[in-house]
């Protein structure tokens, strides 16, 4: 029985993972439940739930919005880029990357920690450096010549 | 955000603020923080971050760090506050022809700054939100601890920056 839930959850069946809303009725009801979750499945913690998505880019998405809802009035990005959900969007590694520099496009934010820290690039000139649209300027031109828009 | 929300919004950080009165005098704006509103500047944000402004090296988020920061630009040391309240008020209270700036900490690290105003009272720059004009340093508690340092320079008078 463990086998077979554990082979039901490997093959990658998003079809009930499709909304960001827990494990398949068996898995969910099951106590040993976490010993039997594919390393591959797509999951974050989010509203202190854990939740398994279709794909990275509804996973980043969804922590986008928890963090950008649960933001204070920190001073300092290093602040800012310790929540728990910008954490986990770091946590994404590369894959991450393409998303927060769509993101970075559409609207200037603090980014630039998560950047730096998955990819340890540093592309903004000194001449830019605190200036925000000058800033994501030099990283959207660092995606573009490393190949990820 | 209107208005009646960002006011929502702060009142529900700081509440000991809200009791105390404050007002709202800018929109949101992510362009500048708390350190850059109180060296006079908004188009740069200064910050230990990767890729923002600071001043000197190390980036350090150790108070001393916003301290030197602050002195790279002309301020000093006044004093750094404590049980003794009659030394503390004089050096809180804004002085004609004098910038201060008081530094909030939180254990050993800076967590925000503010700046006095000609008109007596104090302004402060939210994270990415709102600048607000307040009364006293109390209220910031949550979020930025207590003002611990006062640090003051000599304004520089209009004509001599323009000339």
């Amino acid at each position: 029985m463990a086998k077979q839930l554990y082979e039901h959850m490997a093959v990658g069946d998003r079809s009930q993972a499709a909304s960001p809303v827990g494990l398949p009725q068996a898995i969910e009801s099951n106590p040993c439940a976490s010993s039997l979750r594919s390393p591959h499945e797509i999951r974050a913690i989010i509203e202190s739930e854990s939740r398994i998505f279709a794909t990275d880019e509804e996973k980043f998405q969804a922590l986008v919005e928890e963090w950008k809802s649960n933001r204070g009035p920190q001073s300092s990005a290093s602040d800012l880029s310790m929540a728990f959900a910008y954490q986990q969007i770091v946590g994404m590694g590369g894959a991450a990357v393409p998303l927060i520099l769509a993101e970075l496009e559409e609207r200037v934010d603090h980014w630039f920690w998560a950047l730096s820290a998955i990819t340890g690039a540093d592309p903004v000139p000194e001449s830019g450096q605190g200036i925000m649209k000058e800033m994501a300027d030099a990283w959207l031109q660092w995606g573009v010549k490393n190949g990820y828009r | 955000m209107d208005i009646d929300k960002a006011r929502q919004q702060i009142d529900a950080w700081f509440p000991a603020l809200a009791a105390q009165g404050y007002r709202i005098t800018s929109s949101a704006d992510v362009s500048y923080n708390c350190i850059s509103w109180a060296v006079g500047e908004t188009n740069r944000r200064w910050d230990i971050a990767p890729g923002y402004y600071w001043p000197i090296k190390p980036r350090a988020r150790a108070a001393q760090s916003l301290i030197f920061a602050f002195e790279s630009v002309g301020f000093k040391i006044l004093r750094e506050l404590d049980s003794d309240t009659a030394s503390n008020l004089a050096a809180i209270t804004p002085e004609p022809g004098i910038e201060k700036v008081a530094i909030y900490v939180i254990g050993k690290n800076w967590t925000h700054a503010a700046r006095t105003l000609e008109n007596g009272k104090w302004t402060s720059k939210l994270g990415d939100y709102e600048d607000i004009e307040h009364e006293t340093l109390e209220g910031f508690e949550m979020f930025y601890g207590k003002a611990k340092y006062i640090m003051a320079k000599t304004k520089v008078p209009a004509a001599a920056v323009s000339g």
